[in-house]
């Protein structure tokens, strides 16, 4: 097992190698570089620059360099947890994305939780009730979250919270908690500000595991070894339970750890529509002021976030199907 | 039939539908078979005749929501001797069932690759199938799996023991099936086409296997299969099965030596014998087995009959069982029209 | 009493006469019998597609929705840019079927004010004016498919305004606007899809073909794509387009953007069917004749793939359709004057103006509605090629 692990992640180094390279390459696409944007923005308030300070600013941000130079200055900081230094921001990237990264991977990893403890018992209980009442209202719902876009149920959840319900929908606390100190009161403002971003990300995801439940489910209560269980003698529930669940669950680590990226994706969306402060918005100008460190850096967390999740699904595949284990 | 004898089972005229979306398939249209204690009877037949469904009948192994016992009696003799149930009418998920279940009816499959799951080991799902019947301490139950693994000639039991079944091969899984099934020392069990998905060495392995354990347990042994071969090995008694009904029943011997249904005729005829000359070619039945939701009405068989077809036969309706010499019964018009002796089967 | 042994003799005598005849008539029935079966997969694959009345529905949807953008202008009352700023924000009218027991429908007229506490603009219905809608009037011109110059509309009013789903700050009909926008975002998804099938296509069957390194390679490169959250990705790609870049040339670098990464599961799916396929016996007849790896592929893999091809297509659609919405609305997609759902939405983003009148959120229903069409579409016709789920 340890084995297994090792050599995944052995694997995954080339893999970062590369994934750092495109990213590096990514966020220097747009035209021009920073000092370029900060020129624009200056011009378009009403200033100027002359070419010699231009010049000067370039060479302190190091932007004079080559492309595989500056990628290595960048690069060659990881070890030390230094990510750069965000022009615009005047600070080291870590100390701005840490903050939110954490907010990105606290909403991700709930939703993914509300995810499995959902889906798991609706598709159960839709497999066993095939083509009953339940079973098509399920199926139908599970439809409509696969359909309607995370970013069109944030906007909806505001305006239903906040005309029909009243309640603050947005930002993290009530306004009259914001700067308020720890307490018991803060922290459930807190959950209720959290759980409709979470619902909303998880909503999609459900559907699909739903449905994915629901056919294992239906094929593997097809499968002899269930019907060996059943010619044993066991009662019907830990048939299912023991057997046919059991199972089941195998292919539904898989598909848990596809919705990885997709639930990253949809925190970005939902954060910057709710104003949950994850990375979303600060990426969103990074990637337009070409604060190019501060952009790659986001990105490639993101996708390491994603790689650790992944690596975290095969293991937990691997330790639930020993079939895996042995290869 | 010998009323005196003792039976283990006895199903009379047990009719099995299913409801498809598409119409009503009558897998088991009229079945009667007895079982009498320690003998082994053969239920032959093409794929599709509806042997598997009867064996799952029995057990009520169908899936509830489609399918039906919709008539018949499956008489079963409980192990105290004195009592005698009807397995088709009770509740096919209740308790009586469940602790015949694996106790005093085991059931082995065709498809030894995927009737163990493979997330547990092979030993916690044998003790699983032993606490569930046997008020006995665990480490018990595993030394008592380790003797079963053992005398169904599995080799190195204690490390196997604690195997995943996909290390096993198709044989050793199949072995660990019969351990299973056998580990509460049931009366009767019934083995759905055991060998047909192994290697034929390996399938005269388990043959010899099952022989020898019958003989150890005392066991009744209801052998589903549509190898003649593996029936010449190891049944008593044989019952040819056509379309959710016998069409001939009688002793291994009788069957083999004087067969009387032209189903049956062409069955033998078609297996070809090692040794022989091959100046006869291999004349297989013609035609295959009707779509099952088709109805015939009367005589099933008769597309496909050589009789009925060179206009041998005196009808078209179906016949009666009909006792041609002493428990040798066939239903043909071919042998009813005349004086025989009728049995008491329909 | 019967002989009985001696009538089984017979029987087996019957037996091998029955052969005997039966020989002759087996080449007729044989072939007659597998012509039956060719002609009748496609035919069955419909008759199984029928029977699942979601998926009609589906399929029904989608085929509206793309004839009502091929026919938009003509269908809207109002033009893309058409300003009636006299009635800016006004939410959606209703409309009056019955005028006095006649068939004829028609909206109120409406007296602007302000709200004196919200400075919300409010329209007052006026019970008194009823304004008839007319049938093939004349209107804005327009283009009919950006060729045929026209100016007659569907439906619309001589005076006054029929807005079906309220306007926006600058008085432009969102009825329009939206069924408008429809054209760009469902080409989009069109075009993207089709791109994407092309590599994936290549790709994917490529990668299952031949197997060794290249198969190496190619799931290499995938793994790698894969390994990017793709909203964040496509962000980062789109805000790398300059922008001075005239709308039509966005247009169809986001395309090919969006299908940079979508190609990835097209050529998954492939390369899985592919690999399957690979060790079926027509395969290793073809071989055995002497066919190229370029025959094999194209004679043989792909129309073996081609219902696979469609399924997986129109399955793509929805995520296609989602994020070119979801980067338009970010403002990172589509710019004006090109308008698609997404761009549509950006109105959103703002949210006291979202509060004040949620009726801009309805192009996101539109989007809701396509996803979920092309959803049941591509299940019903996954389940319609499949032969073996019942």
């Amino acid at each position: 097992m340890i084995a297994y692990i090792m050599k995944r992640l052995v694997g995954m180094i080339p893999t970062f190698i590369i994934i750092s390279m495109i990213t590096f390459v990514i966020v220097q696409l747009p035209p021009g570089d920073f000092v370029t944007s900060a020129q624009a923005e200056i011009a378009s308030s009403g200033g100027g620059m002359d070419a010699s300070a231009v010049e000067a600013m370039r060479i302190r941000y190091g932007l004079d360099q080559s492309i595989p130079v500056q990628y290595w200055r960048w690069v060659s900081g990881f070890p030390r947890g230094d990510f750069g230094y965000s022009l615009e921001w005047n600070a080291p990237v870590w100390d701005i994305i840490a903050g939110r990264l954490g907010w990105t991977l606290l909403l991700s990893g709930l939703a993914l939780v509300f995810m499995w403890v959902v889906s798991i018992p609706i598709g159960i209980y839709s497999a066993r009730n095939k083509y009953s009442l339940g079973d098509n209202v399920f199926s139908f719902l599970g439809f409509l979250g696969l359909s309607i876009p995370d970013f069109m149920l944030s906007l909806m959840w505001l305006v239903f919270a906040t005309m029909m319900l009243g309640i603050s929908a947005s930002g993290l606390y009530s306004s009259q908690m914001v700067d308020a100190p720890w307490s018991l009161a803060k922290f459930l403002d807190l959950l209720n500000h959290l759980w409709p971003p979470v619902v909303i990300m998880g909503v999609v995801g459900t559907a699909e595991l739903i449905r994915i439940m629901r056919g294992n489910l239906l094929d593997i209560l097809n499968q002899q070894y269930v019907t060996t269980a059943r010619s044993k003698g066991l009662e019907e529930k830990v048939v299912v339970r023991k057997y046919a669940v059991r199972m089941a669950i195998n292919p539904l680590i898989s598909v848990l750890g596809m919705q990885i990226p997709k639930m990253i994706s949809s925190s970005i969306i939902v954060g910057l529509v709710l104003s949950v402060p994850t990375v979303g918005p600060i990426f969103l100008r990074a990637l337009i002021t070409q604060d190019m460190y501060l952009a790659g850096a986001i990105l490639l967390l993101m996708t390491v976030m994603l790689l650790i999740g992944n690596l975290l699904a095969d293991i937990a595949l691997a330790w639930v199907d020993p079939r895996i284990r042995y290869e | 039939m010998n009323k005196n004898g003792k039976y283990l089972l006895k199903i009379n005229n047990l009719k099995t539908y299913f409801y498809t979306l598409d119409g009503i398939v009558r897998a088991v249209d009229g079945v009667s078979l007895t079982l009498k204690p320690g003998k082994t009877m053969g239920l032959v037949g093409e794929s599709g005749c509806g042997k598997s469904v009867t064996a799952y009948s029995i057990l009520r192994l169908l899936p509830l929501k489609t399918s039906q016992i919709k008539e018949g009696e499956i008489l079963f003799r409980r192990r105290n001797g004195k009592e005698v149930i009807d397995l088709a009418k009770i509740n096919p998920q209740g308790k009586l069932i469940r602790s015949i279940r694996g106790k005093e009816i085991a059931m082995i499959f065709q498809e030894p690759m995927t009737s163990l799951s493979p997330v547990y080991t092979v030993g916690n799902q044998i003790i699983e199938a032993i606490l569930l019947h046997r008020q006995i301490e665990p480490q018990e139950a595993r030394e008592h799996a380790i003797q079963m693994l053992k005398s169904v000639g599995l080799g190195m039991e204690e490390s196997m023991i604690d195997e995943y079944p996909h290390r096993l091969s198709g044989g050793q899984r199949q072995r660990v099936m019969i351990a299973m099934a056998l580990s509460c020392n049931p009366s009767l069990l019934i083995a759905d086409e055991p060998t047909t998905a192994l290697d034929v060495t390996i399938q005269a392995q388990i043959i010899e296997l099952l022989k020898s354990l019958q003989k150890q347990f005392h066991m009744t042994v209801l052998m589903i299969t549509h190898n003649l071969g593996v029936i010449a090995e190891i049944a008593d008694e044989i019952a040819v099965m056509y379309l959710g009904r016998i069409v001939e029943s009688g002793s291994s011997k009788q069957v083999f030596e004087n067969p009387l249904h032209p189903y049956t005729i062409g069955l033998l005829k078609s297996v070809p014998i090692i040794g022989n000359q091959t100046k006869k070619r291999l004349a297989p039945i013609p035609g295959s087995v009707p779509d099952p939701l088709s109805v015939i009405e009367g005589c099933s068989f008769r597309l496909r009959c050589p009789a009925y077809k060179q206009k041998e036969c005196p009808g078209q309706e179906g016949a009666a069982m009909v006792e041609v010499e002493p428990e040798h019964y066939v239903r043909c018009l071919l042998y009813d029209r005349d004086e025989g002796v009728r049995g008491n089967e329909n | 009493m019967i002989d009985y042994k001696e009538r089984s003799e017979h029987i087996k005598k019957l037996y091998e006469r029955q052969n005997a005849l039966d020989e002759t008539i087996a080449h007729q029935m044989m072939s007659s019998e597998k012509l039956a079966f060719a002609t009748s997969q496609w035919r069955m694959m419909w008759r199984k597609f029928i029977r699942n009345r979601i998926a009609v529905v589906g399929g029904i949807v989608v085929l509206l929705f793309y004839l009502t953008a091929l026919f938009a202008n003509f269908i809207v009352p109002y033009t893309l840019q058409q300003r009636m700023t006299a009635y800016s924000f006004l939410s959606p009218q209703r409309v009056h079927f019955f005028n006095e027991g006649r068939f004829q429908p028609f909206v109120y007229g409406l007296k602007g004010s302000r709200d004196p506490k919200t400075l919300m603009r409010l329209y007052v219905p006026d019970p008194e004016k009823r304004i008839p809608i007319r049938f093939f009037i004349q209107g804005e011109p327009y283009k009919l498919m950006g060729l045929f110059p026209a100016s007659t509309h569907l439906f619309g009013v001589e005076e006054g305004i029929v807005s079906l789903l309220g306007t926006d700050g600058q008085g432009r009909d969102m009825f329009s606007r939206v069924i408008i926008g429809s054209q760009i975002s469902l080409t989009i998804g069109l075009l993207g899809v089709a791109l994407s099938l092309i590599i994936g296509a290549f790709l994917g069957v490529s990668s299952g073909y031949f197997g060794g390194w290249v198969d190496n390679l190619i799931q290499r490169i995938i793994e790698i794509i894969r390994s990017f959250p793709p909203i964040p990705l496509w962000m980062a790609l789109t805000a790398a387009l300059p922008s001075h870049w005239p709308p039509l040339r966005v247009y169809f670098a986001i395309t090919v953007i969006l299908s940079l990464i979508g190609w990835t599961w097209l050529a998954r799916q492939l390369r899985g069917k592919v690999l399957a396929l690979r060790e079926e016996d027509f395969i290793m007849a073809a071989r055995l004749a002497g066919a190229s790896d370029g025959w094999i592929i194209f004679r043989h893999l792909i129309p073996a793939t081609f219902s696979h091809i469609i399924v997986i297509s129109t399955l793509a659609m929805p995520a296609m359709i989602l994020a070119e919405s979801a980067l338009s609305f970010l403002g990172l997609g589509l710019r004006p004057p090109l308008t698609s759902w997404g761009v549509l939405l950006q109105q959103a983003q703002n949210i006291q103006v979202l509060l004040l009148y949620p009726w801009l959120m309805m192009p996101g229903f539109f989007v809701a509605i396509s996803i979920l069409a092309f959803n049941f579409l591509g299940d019903g016709l996954r389940d319609a090629a499949d032969p073996y789920t019942v």
